[in-house]
C-alpha cells in the first residue's frame, strides 16, 4: 500500500488571524494503515481532521486523499471519504432509517443496494430496535453509532473520525475498534482522534501526537514508548509518554 | 468477528465514481427531507397523534399511526389548506360585497406593509427567520453535492417552509388573482408570486451575508437583524388590529389612513361582521356566526389537544425547561403549527411559574415604578402631556430605565437571585460596552411606538378601547414571544434583546394607556385606576395567564390568589369590552340609550356568570358557589342585618356628599366630552333602571369585584391592601364624578361582605345604594 491509497499531507497550516491552530504539518498515511491523533484539548486535531474532509480552507499547504486533492474536486472526494465529525448533526424528527434512506439517495446507491446496507448497518450497531424512533430521541452513544452508520453507508475507502468512541459504552466501544481494524486490513485508511490511550495503543498503528497545533512525535505506539523508556532508564507506557511529551513541552515553553 | 461491511467491507478497488449528484437531485432529495420531517410532525404533534391511545410510547407514533397516503398529506398541509381556504372566502366575499375596486384599494394598503416588512427582513437577512439554517450547513458540506447546489436547496427549503413569509404575502396575491377574475385559482397565483418573492429576499439575505455583511459578527445588526422584521409585523398586524377596532366604533386610523371604517375582509373583524350581518339579516348572519364558531372550535380544539397531549405529564410535576427541550419541543419545527406554539409558550410560563414564583411581582414593581417615573414628570412638568416631543423622550428615558431593570431581571434568573440582587450589575452593563445598544433599543423602541401610540390613543378617548388595544398588543406580542422562542433562539444576546424589546412594547402600551388618560387632566381618579388596571393587567396577561389557563385546566393544581385574581380582572375586562361592543351595535341599529344600555348590561352580565360558572366547574371542587362567595355564610339573618346595617351609612354618606358638593360637581368633573353616565342613561327609562342598576348591575359587578377579585386576595393578603386594590378597580368602572361616594360605598360593601362572609350581603347593599340613586334621578 502506498500514500497513494492513503492521504498525504504537506505543510499544511491553518491560522484563525491571529491564532495558529495548525503549525506547517508534514504527514503520509498508506493505506491500509489507521493512524491516532492524539493531544490535550486545542491542539489541533479537529483542524486537521476538518482541513483533511476539505471543510476548511488551509492557511498553507496542500492535502491529498487517495491522490485526489483535498481542495479541489471535493464532490469526488467526498464519495471516498466517511466522515464522523465530534458532535454529529441530526434534524430533528427524522427516524434513523430516513435517514439513512436520504444518505443513500445523495450517495448515489440504488433504492435495493441503499436499504440492504442500511439494515445491515443499523443491525450491526443494534440500532435495529429504535430505528424507526425519531432522533431527537436516542442517546449519545446511540446518536454516535447512527452517525458512524451515516459515515459507513457510502462504503468509503477513508475514514475520518473525530473521536468516535466519546459517549459509548465499553461493548460498543470494543466493536467499533474490531470494525476499525478489519477495515484497515482490508486496504482502508483510517484517521482517527481520541483521548483514550488504550484505544490508540491497541488499534493504532501509527499514533501522532500534536501540542499547540505542531507535531510533538509520531510513530508506533510501541516505538514511541521504547523510544522514552530508553531515554528515561524505565519502562513507559503510552500515558506516560503522552503526558511527559506534552507536560514537558507545556513547562518548557 | 465483526462485519459492518460484510462481503462488501473492504474498499474498493475500483476507480472512485467522481460524478456527485446533480443539483436539481440536489433540491430534490433535501425538500424531500423537509417534507419528510414535516410529515412525520403532523403526524407526532397533529390532530391524529392527539388521538393516540394514552399508554402508547410516543416514539411509535410515526409509524404506527402512518394511515393512509392522502390522509398524510393532508395533515402535512392542515395549515397550508386552512390559510388558502380562509383567505379565498374573506377575498371571495368582499368583491362580491364591495366591489373588485374596493379590494384593489385594500390590497394596495396590505400590499405597502406587506412590501416594506419584507423588505426590512430581505435588508436584514432573511435567514433570521430560520434561525436553524446554519446549524445543518456544515453537515451538508460533507455530502457528495456540489455546495452551491446544496446551500441553495437550504435556501429553497426555507422560503417554501416558512410560514411567516406566507401569511404576509398570501392573502394580498391571492385578493389580486380573485379580483382578476381568477377565481378558485387565484390562491394557487398566490402560491406562485408569494412563493417566487419569498425566495427572492431569502436569497437577497444570503447574498448579503456571503457578501460579508457581517450580520452575524456585529451586535448591532444582529440587534438590528431581530428586531427589524419584528417590528415590522408590530406594525402590521398592530394596524390590522386597530382596523378591527374601528368596527367597534372606535376610528383609530381613520384620519391617518384616509380609510372608510369598512374593511370587512379583516379576520380580525370576523365576529364583528358576523354580528352585523345578523342584523342585517338574521338568517345569513346566523350562519356567518355558526362558521366562524365551528372554525374557532377546530382550531382552539386543536391546540388544546396537542397542547395536552405535550404537557399533560408537566402538570405539577414541575419538570424542568431542558426536559421540555430534551422532548425536541424548542426550536423545531412543531413550534410552527398552532398547537405547538400554544404548547410552548403556556408550557414554558408553566415551568417558569414554578421556578420563579417571586418574577412576577418583581416585574409588576418594575412597571410600576417605570410608569411612576412617567407619571410624575408629567404631572410636575406644566404642558408636557400636550406636547409629542417631550412624550417621546420621556418614553425613551423610561424605556433605558425599563433596560437596565430588565436586564437585572434576566440576569437574576440567570444567577437565581433576587429581583433586584443585580440592579448594580446590570446598571453597569447599560454603562458599560452595551451602552449604545441599550440607547439604540431604546430609540428604536420608543420613537415609532410613541408615535404610534399617540396617533391611536388620541381616537381612543377612554380608557376600555384603549384596554381591549393593550390586550390585542400583548396578545400578538406573546405569539412573536412564542414564535421566536420556538425558533431556538436561544442564545442570550438575541433573547435579552427580543425580551427587551417584548418588555419595552408592554411598557409603552400601559405607558399610552396612561397617556391617553393624562391628555383629560380634569380626569384624575380615572386616569389612576385606569393606570392601575392596566398595569395589573398587563402584567397578569403577559406574566400570569397563559400558565394561569394552562393550570386552569388542571383540577390537582392549586389555587392560588393570584390566579383568581388574575382571572378576574380579565373577566372585568371582557365584561368592559362586550358591554361597550354591544353598547355600540345597539345604539347603532337604531335603539335607544336606555334600552342598549341594558341589553349591554345583559349580556355582558350573561357572560361573566356562565365564564364563571364555566371556570370553575373545570375547578372541580370544592362547591361551586362557595368559590365566589355565594353561600349562606354566618346565616341569613346575619346577611339580612349587616346588608341593611351597611347599606345606611353608604346611601346617607352619598346624600350628604351630593348636598355638599352640589351639581356643579358633576360638571366640573365630568368632563363636556365623555358619555353620560350609566345610571343618567338609565334614569330615563325606570324598567332599565330597574333591571340593570338594582338587579342585573349589582349582581355582576359583586360577583367579579368581590366574589372572584377581593376574595381571591383576602386568601392571602390583609383587608386593606384587598380592599385597596379591589376599590381601585372597582372604581374604573364608575363616573369618575361620583368617585368620593363610590369610594366610601366600597368600605360599606366590603364590610358587609367581611362581617357576613357572604356575597349576598354585598350585593344587598350595593342594590339598595344604586336603588336610592335610580330613584332620586327617576324623580328628577
Amino acid at each position: 500500500m502506498t500514500a497513494r491509497d492513503g492521504i498525504t499531507i504537506e505543510a499544511l497550516s491553518k491560522a484563525y488571524g491571529e491564532f495558529r491552530a495548525l503549525e506547517p504539518l508534514d504527514l503520509q498515511i498508506a493505506g491500509g494503515e489507521v493512524v491516532g491523533l492524539l493531544g490535550p484539548n486545542g491542539a489541533g486535531k479537529t483542524t486537521l481532521i476538518r482541513l483533511v474532509m476539505g471543510l476548511l480552507v488551509p492557511s498553507s499547504g496542500r492535502a491529498q486523499v487517495l491522490g485526489m486533492d483535498c481542495f479541489g474536486d471535493r464532490v469526488a472526494l467526498k464519495r471516498q471519504i466517511g466522515y464522523l465529525p465530534d458532535t454529529p448533526f441530526f434534524y430533528d424528527y427524522l427516524t434513523a432509517r430516513e435517514l439513512l434512506r436520504f444518505l443513500s439517495e445523495v450517495h448515489g446507491l440504488e433504492r435495493a443496494q441503499g436499504v440492504r446496507r442500511s439494515e445491515r448497518l443499523l443491525a450491526e450497531l443494534e440500532l435495529a430496535d429504535a430505528a424507526d424512533d425519531f432522533v431527537t430521541q436516542y442517546s449519545l452513544g446511540m446518536k454516535k453509532k447512527l452517525a458512524l452508520a451515516m459515515a459507513l453507508l457510502h462504503e468509503p475507502r477513508v475514514l475520518l473520525l473525530d473521536e468516535p468512541t466519546t459517549g459509548l459504552d465499553p461493548s460498543s466501544s470494543r466493536q467499533i475498534r474490531q470494525f476499525l481494524r478489519s477495515f484497515a486490513d482490508g486496504g482502508g485508511t483510517v484517521l482517527l482522534s481520541t483521548h483514550w490511550l488504550d484505544m490508540a495503543e491497541s488499534l493504532c498503528d501509527r499514533v501522532i501526537i500534536l501540542q499547540r497545533g505542531s507535531l510533538v512525535a509520531s510513530g508506533a505506539p510501541a516505538e514511541l514508548c521504547a523510544r522514552t523508556s530508553a531515554a528515561r532508564g524505565n519502562a513507559q507506557s503510552l500515558e506516560q509518554v503522552f503526558l511527559q511529551l506534552t507536560g514537558a513541552r507545556e513547562t518548557g515553553s | 468477528m465483526i462485519s459492518l461491511l460484510s462481503s462488501e467491507a473492504t474498499p474498493r478497488a475500483s476507480a472512485p465514481n467522481r460524478d456527485g449528484i446533480s443539483a436539481p437531485q440536489a433540491f430534490r432529495l433535501l425538500l424531500g427531507l423537509r417534507l419528510q420531517r414535516w410529515r412525520n410532525l403532523a403526524l407526532h404533534f397533529g390532530p391524529l397523534a392527539a388521538r393516540a391511545p394514552a399508554g402508547a410510547p410516543a416514539q411509535r407514533r410515526s409509524s404506527t399511526r402512518a394511515g393512509s397516503g392522502a390522509g398524510r398529506l393532508l395533515l402535512a398541509a392542515w395549515l397550508p389548506i386552512f390559510l388558502c381556504w380562509q383567505s379565498f372566502r374573506l377575498f371571495q366575499s368582499t368583491a362580491h360585497d364591495h366591489g373588485v375596486a374596493a379590494l384593489l384599494g385594500r390590497s394596495a394598503l396590505l400590499c405597502t406593509l406587506n412590501v416594506s416588512s419584507l423588505l426590512l427582513m430581505t435588508l436584514l437577512g432573511a435567514r433570521s427567520w430560520d434561525t436553524r439554517g446554519d446549524a445543518d450547513s456544515e453537515w451538508l458540506s460533507t455530502l457528495p453535492a456540489p455546495v452551491w447546489a446544496l446551500r441553495a436547496a437550504k435556501l429553497v427549503e426555507a422560503a417554501v417552509f416558512n410560514p411567516f413569509v406566507w401569511l404576509q404575502l398570501f392573502p394580498f396575491f391571492a385578493g389580486l388573482g380573485i379580483a382578476g377574475g381568477l377565481g378558485p385559482f387565484a390562491p394557487l397565483l398566490a402560491l406562485a408570486i408569494s412563493f417566487s418573492l419569498s425566495l427572492g429576499s431569502v436569497l437577497a439575505g444570503a447574498v448579503g451575508e456571503a457578501t460579508g455583511f457581517a450580520l452575524s459578527r456585529s451586535p448591532a445588526l444582529r440587534f438590528l437583524r431581530f428586531v427589524a422584521p419584528m417590528l415590522a409585523l408590530f406594525v402590521f398586524v398592530g394596524t390590522l388590529a386597530c382596523m378591527a377596532l374601528s368596527k367597534l366604533g372606535v376610528d383609530t386610523l381613520g384620519d391617518w389612513l384616509s380609510f372608510s371604517q369598512d374593511l370587512p375582509w379583516l379576520p380580525f373583524s370576523e365576529p364583528a361582521r358576523a354580528l352585523l350581518a345578523l342584523r342585517a339579516a338574521p338568517a345569513r348572519g346566523l350562519a356567518w356566526l355558526s362558521l366562524f364558531a365551528v372554525e374557532m372550535a377546530a382550531w382552539i380544539g386543536l391546540g388544546t389537544l396537542t397542547l395536552r397531549k405535550l404537557y399533560r405529564a408537566d402538570f405539577g410535576a414541575g419538570l424542568e425547561l431542558r426536559s421540555v427541550r430534551a422532548r425536541g419541543v424548542t426550536g423545531s419545527a412543531a413550534g410552527r403549527s398552532l398547537g405547538g406554539w400554544c404548547g410552548a409558550v403556556i408550557g414554558k410560563d408553566l415551568i417558569w411559574l414554578r421556578s420563579n414564583p417571586t418574577r412576577l411581582a418583581g416585574s409588576t414593581l418594575q412597571v410600576v415604578l417605570f410608569n411612576a417615573l412617567a407619571i410624575a414628570a408629567v404631572r410636575l412638568v406644566p404642558g408636557l402631556h400636550t406636547l409629542q416631543l417631550p412624550a417621546v423622550a420621556l418614553l425613551a428615558v423610561g424605556t433605558l430605565l425599563t433596560v437596565i431593570l430588565l436586564e437585572g431581571l434576566l440576569e437574576a434568573e440567570r444567577a437565581a437571585l433576587g429581583h433586584w440582587a443585580t440592579l448594580p450589575r446590570s446598571i453597569s452593563w447599560v454603562l458599560s460596552r452595551k451602552v449604545l445598544l441599550a440607547v439604540a433599543l431604546g430609540l428604536a423602541g420608543a420613537l415609532p411606538a410613541a408615535s404610534y401610540a399617540a396617533s391611536t390613543v388620541a381616537n381612543f378617548g377612554s380608557s376600555v378601547p384603549a384596554l381591549a388595544y393593550a390586550a390585542a398588543c400583548v396578545g400578538l406580542l406573546g405569539f412573536f414571544h412564542a414564535a421566536f422562542w420556538m425558533r431556538g433562539v436561544d442564545a442570550a444576546a438575541p433573547v435579552s434583546v427580543l425580551q427587551g424589546m417584548l418588555r419595552l412594547a408592554q411598557t409603552l402600551i400601559v405607558a399610552s394607556i396612561l397617556y391617553a388618560g393624562l391628555r383629560d387632566p380634569s380626569r384624575p381618579v380615572t386616569t389612576a385606576a385606569t393606570f392601575i388596571l392596566a398595569v395589573a393587567f398587563a402584567c397578569a396577561l403577559w406574566h400570569g395567564l397563559p400558565q394561569r389557563a394552562a393550570l386552569a385546566l388542571d383540577r390537582s393544581a392549586a389555587q392560588t390568589p393570584a390566579l383568581t385574581a388574575s382571572y378576574a380582572l380579565a373577566t372585568l375586562l371582557v365584561l368592559q369590552f362586550v358591554r361597550g361592543f354591544v353598547l355600540g351595535v345597539a345604539t347603532s341599529s337604531g335603539a335607544s340609550l336606555p334600552k342598549a344600555t341594558t341589553i349591554a348590561w345583559l349580556t355582558s352580565g350573561w357572560m361573566v356568570l356562565s365564564s364563571s360558572l364555566l371556570w370553575l366547574w373545570m375547578r372541580g371542587s370544592p362547591a361551586l358557589s362557595e368559590r365566589l362567595g355565594l353561600c349562606a355564610g354566618k346565616g341569613r339573618r346575619v346577611i339580612l342585618r349587616e346588608g341593611l346595617l351597611w347599606s345606611l351609612p353608604a346611601i346617607l354618606f352619598n346624600q350628604a356628599y351630593w348636598a355638599v358638593a352640589g351639581a356643579h360637581a358633576t360638571q366640573s368633573l365630568q368632563p363636556a366630552s365623555a358619555p353620560p353616565a350609566t345610571m343618567t342613561v338609565l334614569a330615563t327609562s325606570p324598567i332599565a333602571a330597574l333591571v340593570v342598576g338594582v338587579m342585573a348591575g349589582p349582581i355582576v359587578e359583586e360577583l367579579v369585584f368581590r366574589g372572584m377579585l377581593y376574595r381571591s386576595l383576602r386568601t392571602r393578603w390583609a383587608v386593606l391592601p384587598c380592599w385597596l386594590l379591589t376599590t381601585a378597580v372597582f372604581l374604573t368602572d364608575h363616573t369618575p364624578a361620583a368617585a368620593i361616594p363610590v369610594l366610601f360605598g366600597s368600605v360599606c360593601i366590603t364590610l358587609a361582605f367581611e362581617r357576613s362572609r357572604s356575597l349576598y350581603a354585598a350585593v344587598l347593599v350595593h342594590a339598595l345604594y344604586n336603588g336610592v340613586l335610580v330613584l332620586q334621578l327617576v324623580r328628577r
